[in-house]
């Protein structure tokens, strides 16, 4: 056999070298010893002659073809155009260099990948033609012809032969201002996209090509979206996540969260950023969790310190400082930090090339002020950098788990239990939707970790507890809707893995039933804990932290419920055993609640105590600067408040509003609510010049988050009333209290006390106009509906007092002084004997009695001037 | 079929090569169209990854990279079977084996699929041919390399690739069946 070979080998090799005569006769020569080896090599000859192409193939175009997803498989045409050769990858669809054949056009030809052929896709992809159709600007590449082939949507547009933005720059190696010029003519291109409503969502070099006459053009609008005229996106349940360049995307984008404009200004940011520092801010298409969670915990440095010699050289440091305040504002992590907008952000770069002074806050002493930021932040810095880097190395931990999946300590359960609370605790605090900068990053780490758990079919007492786990997580983070189906799953696995009693499935059954609280489905989350506590009590001795933890869930449940007469004796003694336990999470969270009961049934001074209680022991186990620090300070600011005593609740709310500035930043809702309060605090002390810009400033954050028509705006319009009122100006005053009105009555209804106060604030307005008859109009349809919603409550104390001016204005008197009394009392049982409100009250009945004393002689003549 | 066989190699060897090359592949896919594709860069990153370690230094450079080699093919016939069938419950225009390989100058899956046939068939008639080929055609070793792999002349090496390509077009355009020539 392996003579045979070599046999072949030698003659194959031999007569390759010969012409094609000598080749035939030297084989018949052959044939007449050996006629199987010569038909052999004849035949090998032959076929070497005739190879097909495929054994010719460069083993690049071969991995090319098949480990990324492009084409091959389809055959040369689409309708008029006859396929040249590959492009590349658009998002959902592969792009082919084709000809048209009657005309000889050359144009980008680009069709639906396989993968994307559902309904969706096709939308889609719909979609991007459409959107394509209906720019029409020289920098954004155009739609020329569509159509369907064999079922597969295609569509014909300008092809740009050219190269990227950035390959362009360098190739030339383009002086900065020729860099910015380009960028310029790029952001132009998008600005036009935006007025027309599209947004582009996935700006990167490979979609801004410059072509080989130097005109920038836009590229792939594939997924790119119509906006509203709001200026938000028409649907933004549709996000496609994986599409995204992670380098480019803004972080509210990764976070798959709602976008705008503002993910273009962000984009456009990173390019500026690559276009003059050689690098992107972040690399993190390929991060793992880990390096995504650290990289996006820092700010990049600026471009400036990155540059390459060459570069750096052209501009003045006094330039490069500016290009770094351009980069910093247009890619902040926090949209309402960025440019407004792209015409912003290039008036911006306009202003840099005529030297003219910027919209982006130059920092001259940059490093010097960062560092003052972080030492004086160092606590704050530190604890969120701590969250997220824990957090990651437990997801990682996790994926590595996945791997080996035997690492027999994570197992047991106490370990289990230690990660899961140290997990949760980390996230105390960050419990709003529109939580802080760290959330986003949070949810993408717990998106990835939660696919880990899914695959965790051969281990299911580990799943069932990381389902829990992260079911806790979601619900912290706000995400109601996710943590649910883990949640439910989680108590469904426990109950078939241990049994429907055993004591394991206590935890799950809690944390469900804290969730139904906060769904308000308080039926389903009773049931829950009742189950739990029933479990804490057989299996446990009464004075563990287990039942105690379960009896402050039913206390919580019971205050949510409004019964607090019930949950306070229950939150008393499960704050009284959680007392003995190393002090945490479950003994604060005992304490607020119980706090709040004490608080609505008007045990005012206790729930001070309890507040009191809970913020000292926040301090100790979370520190200074926590969050949960100023929710104490906010419910103690409170009462402060509701007991007259008004520099206490300045003092405590200037504290809440520093820390929730420092970590939530000034523009999120909760520093908003704190810079509110305190706005409150110093108008009780007449202070309302003071008072005007933080109510101001607190309404700008709370229409930024919420929107226009939302209920806490309509709360902070209703404060902005009183304060005008008071300040004299009576026009402002109603149109305060209108807009307030209308809001309230959309989102609380018209049978809301939040509505019906603000019905009660114009009658206040007509009597300070001295329009009587309608403020006692306005007052008895608020009244009406007051005596059914809160009859005991203040805004029903503070409605009468307003009527009784009203008929004493009339010189009804005797009613009058009815509607005062009862004020005086109704507000006396809620509020401080000292706070404005009873004063005021007080002074009204006094007012009254003095005028029915020196009426009295004229009883019978009193209706008589009317 | 004995590209499914893995005979020899240590198969613990061929599975971290073949999830390596996996991953890699993936990692530049996903960049989209500013890279392309190197499978001499892919196997070479591979070839580190399954040196690092320790675990295989025992293993001489040769049966190394051909294991990486390998594991090459694997993954791209592996991605050429899957394409195949969704071509065809895909309504793609279908194309013929002979468009495939004859005129068309992209690869097609079956075309593809049928080269990893023939090759089986070479493999189990002398496998040194074959071995060169596969270095050559999913390694992308250049002819010195494979050369200096293989421990022959390169004047050798050449020779084999040559001949290990006629066997192998001789086997795709004359073997009955699907893999018919172009009766033009």
């Amino acid at each position: 056999m392996s003579t045979r070979d070599d046999d072949v080998e030698a003659l194959f090799d031999r007569l390759l070298a010969l012409p094609a005569a000598e080749q035939r006769s030297t084989l018949a020569a052959i044939a007449v010893d050996d006629p199987d080896l010569a038909q052999l090599v004849g035949a090998l000859l032959q076929a070497d002659a005739d190879a097909p192409d495929v054994l010719a193939q460069d083993a690049g175009t071969l991995a090319h073809t098949f480990l990324t997803d492009a084409g091959g498989t389809v055959a040369g045409r689409m309708g008029r155009y006859v396929l040249e050769r590959y492009l590349g990858e658009g998002g959902m669809s592969w792009v082919y260099l084709a000809r048209r054949e009657d005309l000889g056009d050359l144009v980008a030809l680009k069709f639906l990948h396989d993968l994307w052929s559902s309904p969706a896709g096709r939308r889609r992809f719909a979609r991007e033609q459409t959107t394509l159709a209906g720019l029409r600007h020289r920098s954004i590449a155009r739609l020329y012809d569509a159509g369907v082939t064999d079922g597969r949507p295609w569509f014909a547009m300008e092809y740009v032969e050219g190269a990227s933005i950035v390959e362009h720059c360098e190739r030339k190696t383009l002086a900065l201002r020729d860099r910015l010029q380009l960028f310029r003519d790029a952001c132009a291109a998008v600005s036009y996209a935006h007025r027309q409503l599209v947004v582009h969502l996935d700006l990167k070099p490979s979609n801004v090509l410059v072509s080989d006459d130097g005109e920038v053009k836009l590229l792939d609008f594939g997924i790119a979206r119509s906006l509203t005229n709001e200026g938000r996106l028409a649907d933004h349940t549709t996000t496609v996540h994986h599409l995204l360049s992670l380098d480019y995307a803004a972080p509210e984008q990764i976070a798959g969260e709602a976008v705008d404009v503002q993910a273009d200004v962000h984009a456009l940011g990173v390019l500026l950023y690559r276009l003059i520092a050689g690098s992107v801010p972040l690399a993190l298409h390929q991060a793992t969790a880990l390096e995504l969670a650290r990289a996006l915990q820092r700010d990049p440095p600026p471009p400036s310190s990155r540059a390459g010699t060459p570069l750096a050289a052209t501009a003045s440091s006094s330039e490069w400082r500016e290009l770094d305040a351009i980069c910093a504002r247009a890619t902040n992590r926090r949209k309402a930090s960025r440019y407004a907008s792209v015409d912003r952000l290039e008036a911006d770069i306009v202003r840099f090339l005529n030297h003219e002074p910027l919209e982006a806050p130059v920092d001259r002493f940059h490093f010097y002020r960062l560092r003052k930021f972080v030492w004086r932040q160092r606590r704050g810095v530190a604890v969120a950098a701590g969250v997220v880097i824990v957090l990651a190395s437990l997801v990682l931990a996790f994926n590595v788990r996945l791997v080996a999946a035997r690492d027999a300590a994570m197992r047991s359960e106490s370990r289990m239990q230690r990660v899961h609370r140290l997990m949760l605790n980390l996230f105390e605090g960050d419990d709003s939707a529109a939580g802080p900068a760290q959330e986003l990053r949070v949810l993408t780490l717990l998106d990835r970790g939660i696919s880990n758990v899914d695959s965790l079919q051969r281990e299911p007492d580990l799943q069932a507890e990381l389902q829990y786990t992260f079911g806790g997580l979601y619900h912290k983070l706000g995400r109601l809707d996710r943590a649910e189906p883990l949640l439910v799953t989680s108590i469904d696995a426990h109950e078939r893995l241990f049994g429907r009693d055993d004591p394991r499935t206590i935890r799950p059954r809690l944390a469900l039933a804290l969730l139904r609280i906060d769904q308000a489905r308080l039926d389903e989350g009773r049931t829950l804990v009742d189950h739990a506590l029933a479990l804490a009590r057989r299996h446990h001795p009464l004075d563990s932290v287990e039942v105690a933890v379960a009896t402050s869930a039913l206390g919580k449940l019971l205050v949510a419920d409004g019964r607090y007469a019930e949950a306070i004796p229950l939150l008393e003694s499960a704050a009284a055993t959680l007392a003995a336990a190393p002090p945490g999470a479950e003994m604060s969270e005992a304490l607020g609640d119980l706090a709040n009961g004490l608080y609505y049934v008007g045990r005012i001074d206790e729930s001070r105590d309890v507040n009191q209680r809970a913020l000292d022991l926040d301090r100790r186990v979370f520190g200074p600067r926590h969050p949960h620090v100023g929710v104490d300070l906010f419910n103690l600011g409170n009462i402060a408040l509701d007991r007259a005593e008004y520099l206490a609740a300045e003092r405590l709310f200037r504290e809440a509003v520093a820390i929730s500035g420092a970590w939530y930043g000034p523009g999120h809702p909760k520093a908003a609510a704190n810079t509110l309060m305190l706005g409150r605090a110093l108008a009780y002390q007449g202070r309302l010049g003071e008072a005007a810009p933080l109510y101001e400033r607190a309404l700008a954050t709370l229409r930024d988050v919420y929107g226009d028509d939302h209920i806490r705006v309509g709360g902070a319009l209703s404060l902005m009333g009183d304060l005008a009122r008071e300040r004299g100006d009576l026009a402002t005053a109603r149109t305060r209290f209108e807009r307030a009105a209308t809001i309230l009555k959309a989102r609380a209804g018209a049978d809301h006390e939040f509505y019906l106060h603000q019905v009660s604030n114009l009658a206040s307005v007509d009597l300070a106009e001295g329009r009587h008859a309608e403020a006692e109009t306005r007052l008895r349809m608020a009244l009406d509906g007051l005596m059914i919603a809160v009859p005991e409550q203040r805004y029903t104390g503070i409605a009468r007092v307003r009527l009784a001016a009203a008929l004493a204005a009339q010189q009804r008197h005797l009613e009058a002084r009815a509607e005062a009394t009862r004020a005086v009392t109704l507000l006396s049982k809620t509020m401080s004997p000292a706070s404005i409100e009873v004063e005021h009250a007080r002074a009204v009945l006094a007012d009254i009695d003095r005028q029915l004393a020196a009426a009295t002689p004229r009883t019978s003549a009193s209706a008589a001037p009317r | 079929m004995a590209s499914q066989q893995r005979p020899n190699v240590n198969d613990e060897m061929f599975d971290v090569a073949y999830l390596e090359l996996r991953r890699l592949a993936k990692a530049l896919g996903r960049q989209g169209r500013d890279v392309t594709l190197t499978p001499t860069a892919l196997v070479h990153e591979a070839y580190i990854k399954l040196t690092q370690g320790g675990r295989f230094e025992a293993e001489s450079t040769q049966h190394l990279t051909y294991t990486v080699v390998r594991a090459m093919k694997q993954i791209l016939l592996d991605a050429a079977r899957r394409r195949a069938t969704t071509v065809h419950g895909g309504g793609l225009q279908r194309v013929s084996l002979d468009e495939a390989l004859g005129r068309v100058a992209t690869v097609t899956p079956t075309a593809l699929l049928a080269v990893g046939l023939a090759l089986d068939d070479l493999a189990a008639a002398n496998p040194m041919l074959a071995r060169a080929f596969e270095l050559q055609y999913f390694g992308g070793f250049q002819v010195v390399e494979i050369a200096s792999l293989m421990d022959i002349s390169e004047k050798r090496a050449q020779r084999l690739l040559r001949l290990a390509r006629a066997y192998l077009a001789h086997t795709l355009t004359v073997a009955p069946g699907p893999t018919r020539p172009d009766p033009a």
